[in-house]
């Protein structure tokens, strides 16, 4: 047993296929992610746009819009949510708002009611978050106005001191921001664990390569393994110890790696996290034995279907993440029979929650799938043994 | 042409590469298209969110807040328990969770009597903070009017409720601005950008699993024998490649103009066709770093690896699945140097295009050139390659 080990081990680490998979693979991930997140954060909290602003007689007639849109485009302040040009006529804003030069322009009507038009270019862009903010501002001065002009025209009297408006103003309601989870949310932690399990389910080839050298169709050494006097059953553990050791360290590198360099945050369960790469990777080990036992398999169709099960992990994008969550919120059962979901939901459940049921639970069935794999890789494995001696 | 078409048939017996890369994941390209928001033709509606509230409070006023909050948006139910609570704002299952505590409705009032601060509102975001910040503004807006009806007209929390509503009715319009060109659908740019992973892939893995079956010793060593020359042998070899890049090409352009691009294909043709150049482009210069790759006598595992790991770093770095828009500018140099980056550049170009006239396509074109010296660079090295490896080999 601890010959097929050493075997297992030594000519992994010679096939150099792990070593990508299981730790380059991830680590030059990283290094993309490192440069694309470092805007992305920033993406997310700017919801900035460019508007383009109609000055004509009604703009200036409208009641304390300018000082609005001056307090939304102050560079020096917290809430500027949008850089401002000033064009004579709506004519001109249109032509400037066709040429790409802004989001979107402000026209007033007759009535003193703000319209905004929103360039098709800018949506398809941006999205709709910085034109909807654009008209959430405009919508709360619209209607600050209604409520000043309400009050004006049942208690005239009160309006005349200013108190009126500075009720309406003064920000007398605020909220505050709590957070329910152990850390805060972060929108890369979720690329960073689709990766790992990725690297974990590629990993499998590893496995799928130490099991199909035993098989006896695998050439003169493979059959002069399966004469050997030593039971089949011992070989194949000692080689699946030795992809299951060899992939596990890879990826503890790699963890090593994303936390270190990239700073990614894991929780503060040191060992739970152990835990959830040796879990994974016992599967990954596991569903590769199976795979070793298919003759016509290969080791592009393992990393061809590691790549589907990686899209409902949401590692391609936002539009892949929200296909992902769109499936987990119809077909729950579906989503966590991927192995590769029980992967990543171990590390969410160490980075969100206080509580272990959530982590055991992915464990655990990871466990289970484990030794799902395992049971039909040994049976495939006795009948292709008997067949060919 | 007998070494052309046993090249085909080499590639077409190896189904499973081809029902995994090229049949399903071109699928999920579209199926993410379709997912894609696809409405910016026409009018414009804000962003809805999906947002939550737990009130603890129970008055007519929290009654009012909630109305409001959940007008216009997703309501999603979320139990007032700290699990649930983390369940759902980890998973962004919600953008906003607002909690109205106790007692508030009345301290609101208490606080507009007297004048003083209203009591807070406590909230919980999802790591979409931009989304977060837009309901503040909704919410703290839509309360801010509740003490101020109170502060100024006072009454019963009914008929402040009443003011407030009754001024709050009615919203800015949003109009979409009229554009010369009927804009190219969302959903297709966004199955298109997509696309770019499994074209590159697929091309690439399954050139990469024909040169390597051509390329074992007995196979290699027969071809090498043969009279042909060293050109024609590469130029089948070329041509094979060409082809499944055309098929592979033809398969998820197709199902992408097939299932989304209906009205495309009447409305705004000349920015559908640039979206296929630039995918057909890709697709070739895919074609050709597999052909390099082969020439490289890169073994069907490595190749396998790059494949998957070099589609990746390209479809990331061209802003592919995120957008150019939110890659920061050190990382936008770098990924000049990428094909993927053009080809999104022609693809978020023709998406937006405001008018179709010769100086808003021409530099598309200009674009999709830059994209395809890539390939041609890819095929030239590898022919060199291919010529004096073979060589050395004979000799």
């Amino acid at each position: 047993m601890l010959a097929s080990l050493r075997t297992s081990v030594l000519s992994l680490a010679r096939d150099k296929a792990l070593l990508v998979w299981a730790l380059a693979f991830p680590v030059i991930m990283t290094f993309i992610f490192m440069g694309m997140f470092s805007g992305l954060q920033d993406a997310y909290t700017t919801v900035g746009s460019t508007l383009g602003v109609v000055r004509d007689e009604s703009y200036t007639a409208a009641v304390g819009l300018d000082e609005m849109i001056q307090a939304i485009s102050d560079p020096m302040s917290s809430d500027r949510i949008c850089d401002v040009t000033y064009y004579e006529s709506a004519m001109a804003a249109e032509v400037a708002a066709n040429a790409g030069e802004v989001d979107a322009y402000l026209t007033v009507d007759s009535a003193g009611t703000p319209q905004l038009h929103a360039t098709n270019a800018s949506v398809s862009q941006n999205g709709r978050l910085p034109i909807s903010f654009l008209a959430e501002v405009l919508d709360s001065y619209q209607h600050t106005r209604n409520a000043v002009e309400k009050v004006a025209a049942t208690r005239p009297e009160i309006l005349s001191t200013g108190e009126a408006i500075g009720a309406f103003t003064g920000d007398a309601v605020k909220t505050v921001r709590l957070t329910a989870t152990k850390n805060p949310p972060s929108a890369d932690a979720r690329y960073y664990y689709a990766l790992l399990a990725m690297a974990t389910g590629m990993g499998a080839t590893a496995a799928m390569e130490s099991v199909r050298r035993l098989l006896p169709t695998a050439g003169p050494l493979g059959a002069r393994q399966a004469l050997a006097a030593v039971p089949r059953w011992r070989m194949l553990v000692g080689a699946l110890l030795g992809a299951w050791i060899c992939e596990f360290a890879c990826l503890l590198v790699a963890v090593l790696f994303m936390w270190g360099v990239a700073g990614v945050s894991f929780g503060s369960d040191t060992p739970g996290v152990v835990v959830a790469l040796a879990a994974s990777s016992l599967m990954a080990c596991a569903a590769g034995a199976l795979c070793g036992t298919v003759t016509r398999m290969e080791t592009g169709m393992v990393s061809g279907i590691t790549c589907l099960l990686s899209l409902f992990t949401g590692l391609y994008g936002t539009s892949s993440q929200q296909l992902a969550d769109a499936i987990e919120a119809t077909a729950p059962a579906l989503a966590h029979a991927n192995p590769l979901w029980q992967t990543t939901n171990c590390f969410y459940a160490l980075l969100y929650y206080d509580t272990p049921d959530a982590f055991l639970e992915s464990v655990a069935a990871l466990l289970v799938m484990a030794l799902v794999f395992l049971a039909l890789a040994s049976f495939r494995m006795r009948r292709t043994s008997y067949d060919h001696l | 042409m007998t070494t052309f078409r046993t090249y085909l048939e080499i590639f077409l017996s190896h189904r499973v590469y081809i029902a995994i890369y090229l049949v399903m994941l071109s699928l999920v390209g579209v199926i993410i298209g379709l997912s894609a928001y696809s409405g910016t033709t026409g009018e414009f509606q804000v962003a809805p969110a999906n947002v939550a509230v737990i009130d603890r409070d129970g008055s007519e006023l929290s009654g009012a807040l909630t109305r409001h909050v959940l007008q216009g948006n997703n309501q999603v139910e979320v139990a007032d328990e700290k699990r649930a609570i983390q369940d759902a704002v980890a998973r962004d299952q919600v953008s906003y969770l607002l909690v109205i505590p106790e007692g508030w409705g009345e301290g609101l009032l208490d606080a507009a009597r007297r004048g003083t601060q209203a009591p807070n509102l406590e909230t919980y975001v999802s790591y979409y903070s931009g989304m977060g910040r837009l309901l503040d503004i909704e919410v703290t807006g839509y309360a801010d009017g509740l003490y101020g009806m109170a502060a100024t007209l006072g009454g019963s929390a009914a008929n402040v409720i009443a003011a407030t509503d009754d001024a709050w009715e009615g919203s800015t319009q949003v109009s979409m601005v009229k554009q010369a060109a009927a804009p190219l659908p969302t959903s297709i740019a966004v199955a298109a950008e997509f696309a770019s992973y499994p074209i590159f892939s697929s091309a690439m893995v399954c050139i990469a699993v024909l040169m390597s079956s051509v390329g074992r010793r007995p196979v290699r060593d027969r071809r090498l024998a043969s009279p042909e020359t060293a050109r024609a042998r590469n130029l089948a070899l070329l041509g094979a490649c060409v082809t499944i890049a055309l098929v592979t090409w033809a398969w998820n352009f197709g199902l992408e103009v097939a299932v989304l691009g209906g009205s495309a294909l009447a409305g705004s043709p000349v920015q559908l066709a640039l979206v296929g150049a630039a995918l057909l482009v890709y697709a070739l210069v895919s074609a050709s770093v597999g052909f390099l790759a082969g020439q490289l006598g890169v073994s069907e595992n490595a190749a396998n690896a790059l494949a998957n790991i070099l589609g990746m770093v390209m479809s990331f770095l061209g802003g592919a699945w995120t957008g150019l828009s939110l890659l920061p500018d050190e990382l936008l140099a770098v990924a000049h140097f990428t094909p993927a980056y053009w080809v999104t550049l022609v693809v978020e170009g023709a998406a937006s295009m405001g008018e179709v006239s010769a100086a808003t396509v021409l530099p598309l074109m200009g674009d999709l050139g830059v994209c395809a010296l890539f390939g041609v660079t890819a095929v030239l090295v590898g022919l060199v390659l291919g010529r004096s490896r073979s060589r050395t080999q004979v000799a």
